[in-house]
């Protein structure tokens, strides 16, 4: 005997329904009360920031080529504030980073690879402290922020897919 | 029953939270079990479930009261799932589509002593493109106008995927019947 298996499914919705977690109601009524202002907006406003600094250097260079070096300090104050943001934004992927995995050998190698950004910018640094007006100093400094702010993103988002990976197979089997 | 969610989409739309909260409570654990259908991670499925549930709230003023609530909801809420698929590259889409052959396309005869439960199970055992079709088809209802659109593949796409998971479940099933047997 065979049976239309559409039929079975007609009208399915009430049961076998899943169990939502303990606390779904708290943590939906928190989003509900401060929608969606998460890190990417920071992100985007401090890249908006950047290009903004970078233009604004760039006009400055061109229009007034002939200043005196006292009047880069504006400059150095706002790269400092926009360093500033890069590096708490930094720290709490790191921290999110570590929380996400237990593989030693892996937070080592990021360790290793942050600290010699770090170093870089550190020499970056000397170089924009003698010559402030150069774009291209600027541009190698907000760079080197980025790419830190970016690896500590990509390897969390792999992280999170191979977990994923993980539970599926194990629940396949 | 029926004015009174009318009144509270009413409510809704003016961004009474006490309200959502209680659209939310009525549909949250029908719409975490149509996630969990397509996320296996639960804490994925719960996320986009609430997610879907914010965007439902913010594009409230589109929802038109000629589908139900519910159905509405529910689309947002398989698109959510869909998104976070995508996210984790799973390509919809086909290179090989165009095949002719469209035979016995409206026959789903299986089985009397197949159960639900056995189907269920054999479609997690699908390639992902044709799961999610034969899902959205199946377990949802929806058709191939429909699926094209939220997949937003060709209705051709749909169809093909839909007929080799089909051909794939039968095999299955077979298997599963055969080695029963023995």
């Amino acid at each position: 005997m065979k049976r239309d298996i559409r039929d079975l499914f007609k009208n399915d919705e009430v049961e076998d329904l899943k169990q939502l977690p303990e606390n779904h109601r708290g943590e939906f009524l928190e989003k509900l009360k401060k929608p969606e202002e998460s890190k990417r907006k920071t992100f985007v406003w401090l890249s908006i920031a950047a290009v903004l600094l970078i233009a604004f250097t760039i006009g400055f260079n061109v229009f007034n080529s002939d200043i005196k070096q006292d009047d880069n300090e504006p400059i150095i104050a706002q790269i400092e504030t926009i360093e500033a943001e890069y590096l708490a934004n930094i720290e709490t992927e790191w921290q999110s980073f570590i929380a996400l995995t237990e593989d030693e050998k892996l937070v080592k190698r990021f360790r290793k690879k942050l600290d010699e950004l770090d170093a870089d910018y550190k020499e970056i640094s000397i170089e924009f402290k003698e010559d402030s007006n150069n774009i291209m100093v600027i541009e190698a400094l907000v760079d080197n922020l980025q790419t830190r702010l970016k690896i500590l993103k990509d390897i969390q988002k792999h992280i999170k897919i191979l977990n994923q990976n993980n539970e599926q197979h194990e629940n396949t089997i | 029953m029926y004015q009174l969610e009318t009144k509270l989409i009413k409510l809704c739309k003016k961004g009474n939270e006490v309200a959502q909260m209680q659209v939310y409570d009525k549909y949250a654990q029908a719409m975490f079990t149509i996630a969990c259908r397509y996320l296996n991670n639960e804490e994925d499925a719960k996320d986009a479930m609430q997610d879907g549930f914010l965007k439902a709230f913010v594009n409230i003023e589109t929802y038109q009261p000629e589908a139900t609530f519910g159905a509405w909801l529910k689309r947002i809420i398989i698109n959510q799932c869909l998104d976070v698929l995508k996210k984790n590259q799973l390509q919809f889409n086909d290179v090989e589509v165009s095949e002719l052959r469209i035979t016995n396309e409206d026959n789903w005869q299986f089985e009397n002593h197949i159960t639900k439960q056995d189907i269920l199970k054999v479609i997690e055992q699908l390639a992902d493109k044709y799961k999610i079709v034969v899902k959205l088809y199946l377990l949802e209802g929806y058709d191939h106008e429909e699926i094209s659109q939220i997949l937003e593949i060709p209705v051709k796409t749909s169809r093909t995927h839909l007929r080799r998971g089909k051909l794939k479940l039968q095999d299955l099933l077979k298997h599963k019947y055969d080695e029963a047997r023995y």
